[in-house]
């Protein structure tokens, strides 16, 4: 029976080591997995871009002649350039964005280069294909011109500090990310809008952390 | 008895309370705490099942003002201990019919307090029809 022990004991192991579980979890927790950009991040930058966006005097309205009554600010959403050392998708941030400003009621948005692309093969498909009813194709030249655009930029600083005496065998390693959007009007080039969001986050490993 | 035994059995010990000394931060687990109010009544309601956290975090000089059409609320979140503190944060909002207004990035926001710290925080509500708000607070229910 003694000997068996040794034999169970790793059997036991190996099985609660096998083990793993699959789990829906809310898109809304902070998220800590690694120090590299993640949804908590993506969630921050968007929610002060779009608090700025919706507070700023300068995007209450944009009037201009031949507007009419509406007199919301039309935005065209540009790129965010990734200016860091990560593979970032940057849309999914101006996704966010336009999201919450469409659902605010405050702006009037473009479609993205995307949404044009889209836009411009089915008008094509309903002028060339012949399998529309001529009364019902749609033309081109009828779209909303962008009062203003909105791009940006994602930037990264890193830092690593190895192990040493001096740190007590710790590794630090710190990231920075700046943010920055702004809003320019199409007509007179000037920014009315811009602002920047910043998060810094560190990483402290113990001697025998990985 | 041996006083060499003694100090090694003891030396685990003497670890563990310098690394809890050393992170001298605190996460109040459990429920979490609630205040809400709307724009047209000056009171606040408060909802605190967290004792913990609510000995540990205050919530003070609330204010909400209507500008440019759109409801802002502020408030000031403060650090009553004497050491950091970690939670998170998030805003509800509602329209007059006390609908849960729906928009994009609403989330929790992380937070570290270092100790005695406050922190003012504005928020834009997300659409004009919001009249109504809860600040929801908790511990950091992280994704690790």
């Amino acid at each position: 029976m003694k000997n068996l022990t040794l034999p169970l004991s790793l059997l036991s192991l190996t099985a609660l080591g096998a083990c793993s579980s699959i789990n829906y979890d809310d898109p809304n927790k902070v998220e800590t997995v690694n120090l590299q950009f993640g949804s908590t991040d993506l969630q921050s930058m968007a929610d002060k871009m779009v608090q700025s966006l919706l507070s700023s005097p300068g995007l209450q309205y944009i009037d201009h002649s031949g507007k009419g009554e509406d007199k919301r600010p039309v935005l065209f959403t540009g790129n965010v350039n990734n200016r860091t050392g990560e593979h970032i998708d940057t849309s999914s941030i101006t996704d966010s964005i336009r999201t919450a400003l469409l659902k605010s009621g405050r702006f009037r948005l473009n479609a993205s280069n995307q949404g044009q692309d889209e836009l411009g093969s089915q008008v094509r498909f309903q002028m060339e294909s012949g399998r529309v009813d001529p009364n019902l194709i749609r033309q081109f030249g009828k779209q909303i011109g962008a009062d203003a655009v909105m791009y940006g930029n994602l930037r990264s600083i890193e830092k690593e500090r190895q192990r040493s005496l001096e740190s007590g065998g710790k590794k630090t390693e710190d990231v920075y990310y700046k943010f920055t959007l702004e809003v320019v009007n199409i007509e007179t080039s000037e920014v009315i809008w811009m602002e920047e969001k910043e998060i810094r986050k560190s990483k402290k490993t113990g001697l025998f952390g990985g | 008895m041996n006083h060499k035994l003694l100090s090694l059995s003891r030396a685990p010990l003497f670890a563990a309370g310098l690394a809890l000394l050393t992170a001298c931060v605190s996460e109040p687990r459990g429920s979490y705490n609630s205040i809400s109010g709307s724009e047209n009544s000056a009171e606040s309601k408060r909802f605190s099942p967290n004792r913990e956290l609510e000995n540990s975090l205050e919530i003070r000089d609330i204010v909400r003002v209507r500008k440019d059409g759109i409801l802002i609320v502020q408030f000031q979140l403060v650090n009553k201990l004497d050491r950091a503190l970690c939670f998170q944060w998030g805003i509800e909002w509602r329209d007059r019919s006390d609908l849960v207004i729906d928009y994009g990035p609403g989330h929790y926001s992380p937070e570290r307090l270092s100790a005695r710290q406050s922190k003012t925080i504005k928020i834009v509500a997300p659409s004009p029809e919001a009249e109504s708000w809860k600040l929801q607070v908790g511990s950091r229910d992280e994704v690790r």
